[in-house]
């Protein structure tokens, strides 16, 4: 009579069933010593944790010193949030975690989750590690503790991956959890905001673009959960040593975009993406409209080579809700005396204004026929294309349009002078 | 017309009455009521009330009491009788009494949980005048948006599903239910005659998932299944979810009077078995019908016949002058509007007929009508009934017609009709432990949660039984680099999800799919198990689809693809299969003094050795090929009967003659057997052998096609006499000379006397021990 695994493999077409694995003991003294992991006796079973310190010094390309100066103000603007305003950088707690795989459900675990806290003298990372996952329980006691000596999460994606892959991981473990609507910036929302317009928001892009700088013999991530499954096998953990470095240059990172993003609010950045809207928009979304239209008229002081259209369809957007007319009238002028080639786009908004909302057909059609001259002769220079046909039609309609209304309006102004 | 002038019509019509092999009278049967039980909400109570209930059904009633009384149970309902008040009852009074209570509803297709819902939405609505809180119910299946998918986690109090959603959707997230799984109080299974054999194997699995889940959050579900009229529905709920069930059989509802006829279509050739194509009579018959105002439902046995008589009625309507809008499709994937206005149109007589596939059978409700007429057996005597069921639901008299094809299951059907009306012999089988399905949802159960190393998946709520194997299978797993065992637990430690390699309804990447390269775009025209390929689709076949030939250019085994072009040759081919079968292990045996039989696990080793092609009408061989394909190697379940060595002697028939007769014999057993265990013919192959191994006797091997096997040798082991018997009759009652395709096989396969002779060893087999 064959045994189960043998009918197995004769039902599963093996040719011949892998050798039985004996478990091994999870111990590895010297591993674990090179890990840097310590093992905490808990009430519910042991944790291993490595500790460490990255002192300035250790962490060049991040300024850890003005991260840690960052004030509630920053942190809602960078997570356009208004629960950031009253907490300070020390309130922050970094996560990232390692997991065994992106296929999700409750099969997937985290085995190393790292934990950061800004200091005034650097960045304090406290690295939860899964020995075996019998140690689960234990380790997500300790990890929840620590979350809760903070008051808002910083992570990267941790809103759709980190912090639902933790509640499962709590909710198997029949643990409470408890933060779901705690604050939370992620900083992969934040990013695609902040840095509108870039290729993509790897966190490798990020740090190529923005933080300047590129990982020297990382890890790469679709080889972590291999490597620590064959860890936990066979029982000798050394080989991880990159991943926790690894997850260690994440949580740098999260640092280092922050202070990156505080300084894009300032105009103190490089202009890696050369696209605001995504800033002046939050500060609207915030109801900061003042700040949104300093942030416009000094973004185009500071730097001549900003992308007009796009600051100044953001300012002019500001002005014509804050009903400042006559600052948005004089915005598109400066667009148009400032303009070196044809752009329909400032013509067009003053006519509508002047149309739809001054109601001065007079000098709504003044500004169709500079426009129209304007264009005639920027079109004797090139050839007559596709794009300026459509853009005399659109101009022709205009006229036509508010000619009528012209009209319109004299003639009933004539026949009211005539009564 | 009304049903009095119809039946008179038909009467008088002598070439009608000389094909109905039955005209059958079932009388009306008057409603059968009991009383509300007395615990109900008085709330629910008027709500029923307003819908129009006014007392319950003995079935009702008596399913609704041994809810309320917390017990299991599966009721066995007919079409139109009112079942979704047997689960939604003590449903609604559940969450009535606590709010958190939740259920959880699995409906075989999306089709029939969308019409539930509506239903269950009417009381709901009428609930709510008298209620302060919503309650909520909604489908979750494929198609649900992602935006409306929170909600129903947390906030579903009945959540409708199919068995696939639930098992790779639902189960392996089941963190993201906490709210349903902690208070979870019914599982209904609707419709559980669906979940036979490999589905059935699977959904018990899937069960077991699910308590396991149940369980981890403290809750314990009771099971509320509905069937229809099945040998043993409550040894076949109990199966499917691992729980006893109380049975509730005797129908309350009322049935209306009706006339069901059987017509068997004219022969054409006696030799072949050929009958006047079943789908041209039932169109013919249906096209008459709908000319004298008479509102039918035709019911055919695919998508593609259903068009052909759809055209041919639509047609028939133009020329009569009639809007051919008057004729409707049905099939699969219609919306509940669509359906409403289908239903609308035949209430007010807009619509006239419907032509549908299996679709409709299930519980869905298109209102009354006066004639079904099913286009070919339906495969199961079951289906046969709700199809039946389709023509006058309430209270009038109506029409079934059930016309058969030459197949030889629709033979037996139309000459036997004790097994339709008598006791149903049909039996859903399921085998829970099969070990390739277990390890497939152990797989899956191990990634929901770990396991603990004293665990046995499937377990009842009791905590007795459960699967001994579970161990080992874990080991198996880890072995495998799967599980990981650490600290008293097994837990999944690998990159993959599971639940997304495992399907519930097929094996289906074995199967070799068959493409057309006749026209410029390729098409493909069908798909035929990996077993079958090298009989009928080897280079050079002329393989038969519909009743088109195509020639097979090539069979690409590697890529399992078979490429065809559409042919007119006047042969056909003809394949050499040389199997051996070698029994693994026997789980029961039985002597029958000189005859021997079990059942148990065996290997079945195949390959196609050679082919022939044979002229059509005259038989002659026209010629011969090699055909050169690897050697095929299944484990699966098996049934066998063992004959003496004398056999032939005993019998008194030449050996050669007893070989073909044996052969015969295996024929019958393969067109029969499906009857009996409720499958398809594909799900069963018999082999006669002269010397069987381990014997070296003459024996027949009924082996399962599903690797493993679903329980059906286990099965035929308790019936096989039946179904010899059945067997018998099937051959008595043809009306061939010496054999033909519907039933034992033409005379060239099986020998001039094999139609006698099958008959011969049938006999031994009903009639051991010798
Ligand atoms: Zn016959």
């Amino acid at each position: 009579m064959l045994s189960i695994k043998e009918k197995l493999a004769q039902l599963q077409g093996e040719r011949s069933a892998p050798a039985h694995q004996a478990v091994q003991p999870s111990s590895d003294p010297q591993g674990m010593a090179e890990l840097e992991l310590l093992a905490e006796t808990t009430p519910t079973g042991s944790v291993w944790r490595r500790q460490r310190h990255i002192s300035q010094a250790l962490a060049p390309m991040v300024d850890l010193a003005a991260c840690s100066r960052l004030a509630g103000m920053d942190l809602a603007l960078i997570a356009k949030s208004w629960d950031f305003r009253d907490l300070a950088a020390k309130d922050l707690i970094f996560i990232d975690t390692e997991t065994t795989g992106l296929a999700g459900g409750s099969g997937t675990y985290a085995f190393l989750v790292g934990l950061a806290r800004l200091h005034q003298d650097g960045l304090a990372i406290r690295q939860y590690f899964l020995l075996n996952q019998g140690q689960e329980r234990s380790m997500l006691q300790a990890i929840g503790e620590e979350m809760g000596s903070a008051k808002a999460l910083i992570s990267f994606n941790g809103k759709s991956y980190d912090v639902p892959l933790l509640r499962s991981r709590f909710i198997l473990n029949r643990l409470p959890f408890a933060w779901e609507a705690s604050p939370h910036l992620d900083l992969l929302h934040a990013a695609r905001r902040i840095w509108k317009g870039m290729d993509g928001y790897a966190l490798t892009n990020l740090e190529r673009e923005v933080l300047r700088f590129q990982r020297e013999g990382d890890v790469p991530g679709y080889q972590i959960p291999e490597l620590y499954f064959t860890a936990v096998r066979s029982g000798q953990f050394a080989p991880l040593k990159g991943i926790f470095q690894h997850n260690v240059m994440d949580l740098l990172s999260l640092a280092g975009l922050l202070v990156h993003a505080q300084r894009r609010f300032q105009l103190r950045e490089e202009p890696q993406s050369r696209d605001i809207t995504g800033i002046v928009r939050t500060l609207i979304e915030l109801g900061l409209d003042e700040m949104a239209e300093g942030f416009c008229q000094s973004h185009l002081t500071l730097r001549p080579d900003a992308p007009w259209p796009l600051v100044m369809r953001q300012h002019a957007r500001i002005l014509k809700r804050q009903r400042k007319y006559g600052d948005m009238v004089r915005l598109w002028e400066k667009w148009i005396g400032n303009m070196a080639t044809f752009n329909l786009e400032p013509y067009e908004e003053l006519a509508k204004y002047f149309e739809h909302i001054a109601h001065d057909y007079g000098r709504a059609l003044q500004i169709i026929e500079r426009a129209w001259q304007r264009l005639e002769i920027s079109s004797q220079m090139g050839s007559r294309t596709l794009a300026t046909t459509a853009l005399y039609a659109n101009l022709q309609k205009r006229r036509l349009r508010v000619s009528k209304k012209l009209k319109k309006l004299r003639d009933h102004e004539g026949s009211a002078y005539d009564g | 017309m009304n049903m009095d002038q119809l039946i008179a019509l038909l009467q008088n019509d002598k070439e009608f009455t000389s094909h109905v092999t039955l005209w059958r009278h079932l009388e009306a049967q008057p409603a059968h009521y009991l009383p509300f039980p007395q615990s109900l909400d008085g709330r629910l109570l008027s709500a029923l009330k307003k819908h129009h209930i006014q007392q319950l059904y003995s079935h009702q009633a008596r399913t609704i009491d041994h809810i309320l009384q917390g017990r299991n149970a599966v009721v066995v309902t007919p079409t139109a009788s009112g079942k979704t008040l047997c689960y939604n009852v003590p449903v609604l009074q559940k969450v009535l009494q606590t709010r958190e209570a939740r259920a959880l509803y699995l409906f075989p297709t999306k089709a029939l949980s969308q019409d539930q819902v509506a239903e269950l939405h009417e009381l709901i609505t009428l609930l709510g005048e008298d209620i302060d809180f919503d309650i909520k119910s909604y489908t979750f299946d494929g198609d649900t948006p992602v935006a409306a998918r929170k909600s129903i986690r947390t906030s579903g109090h009945i959540v409708v599903t199919n068995p696939d959603m639930l098992h790779s959707g639902i189960l392996p997230h089941h963190t993201l239910w906490v709210k349903l799984f902690e208070n979870l109080r019914f599982v209904v299974i609707d419709e559980i005659h669906h979940y036979r054999g490999l589905f059935g194997s699977h959904l018990a699995n899937v069960v077991r998932r699910l308590k396991r889940i149940c369980a981890f959050y403290g809750s314990r579900p009771q099971f509320i299944c509905c069937s229809a009229t099945i040998a043993n529905p409550r040894e076949f709920a109990e199966r499917l979810t691992g729980e006893k069930m109380e049975l509730v059989a005797e129908n309350g509802a009322p049935r209306g009077a009706k006339h069901f006829i059987f017509y068997n279509p004219p022969l054409l050739n006696r030799e072949l078995g050929i009958r006047q194509s079943y789908v041209k009579e039932a169109q013919k018959l249906a096209g008459r019908f709908l000319r004298h105002k008479v509102q039918t439902i035709v019911f055919a046995r695919s998508r593609m016949r259903v068009e052909i008589i759809l055209t041919y009625l639509k047609e028939a309507m133009r020329k009569t002058n009639a809007s051919e809008l008057q004729v409707r499709g049905y099939r699969g994937g219609y919306l509940p509007l669509e359906r409403r206005e289908i239903e609308r149109g035949l209430r007010s007589g807009e619509i006239l007929g419907v032509v549908s596939t299996n679709a409709l059978e299930l519980g869905i409700d298109i209102g009354q009508l006066q004639v079904c007429i099913m286009a070919g057996y339906p495969g199961t005597i079951a289906s046969t009934w709700q199809q039946a069921g389709r023509a006058g639901r309430r209270s009038d008299a109506s029409m079934a017609i059930l016309v058969a094809s030459s197949a030889p299951l629709d033979q037996f059907i139309v000459s036997n009709p004790d097994y339709l009306f008598g006791q149903s012999p049909e039996a859903g089988i399921i085998n829970p432990d099969n070990l390739i399905v277990l390890l497939s949802h152990i797989k899956c159960a191990a990634f929901e949660l770990p396991f603990s190393e004293q665990e046995r998946f499937g377990i009842r709520w009791d905590g007795s039984e459960g699967v001994d194997a579970t161990q080992e299978i874990l080991s198996y797993l880890e072995d495998h680099r799967v599980v990981h065992r650490a600290e008293g637990k097994w837990h999944w430690m690998a990159e993959i999800y599971p639940a997304e390699a495992v399907s519930l309804r097929s094996a289906a990447e074995e199967n070799v799919v068959i493409i057309d390269r006749s026209t410029a775009d390729e098409r493909v025209i069908g798909e035929i198990d990996l077993f079958a390929a090298p009989l009928m689709v080897h280079d050079e076949a002329i393989y038969l689809h519909g009743s088109q030939q195509y020639h097979v250019d090539k069979l690409d085994w590697e890529r399992r693809k078979a490429y065809v072009r559409e042919v007119a040759v006047d042969h056909y081919t003809d394949a050499q299969l040389k199997s051996d079968l070698r029994v693994i292990e026997s789980s029961e045996e039985k002597t029958l003094d000189a005859c021997a039989c079990g059942h148990g696990e065996v290997s079945v080793t195949s390959v196609a050795t050679m082919y022939k092609k044979i002229k059509f009408n005259t038989h002659e061989n026209i010629g011969w090929g090699k055909i050169d394909l690897p050697e095929l190697t299944m484990h699966t379940g098996a049934f066998w009967f063992i004959f003496p060595v004398d056999i032939h002697e005993r019998l008194n028939i030449p050996q050669q003659e007893f070989s073909d007769g044996l052969k015969a014999a295996a024929n019958v057993l393969g067109n029969v057997a499906p009857l009996f265990i409720m499958g398809d013919p594909r799900d069963i192959s018999v082999l006669p052998m002269m010397r069987a191994p381990l014997w070296q006797k003459p024996a027949l091997f009924i082996w399962e096609r599903y690797p493993g096997g679903v329980g059906h040798g286990a099965k035929l082991f308790q019936i096989y006499a039946d179904v010899a018997h059945a067997g018998i009759q099937l051959v008595q009652q043809c009306g061939c000379d010496s054999g033909c395709p519907s039933c034992v096989g033409p005379a060239l396969e099986v020998g001039e006397k094999g139609k006698q002779h099958a008959v011969a060893v049938l006999r031994v087999m009903v009639q051991a021990p010798l």
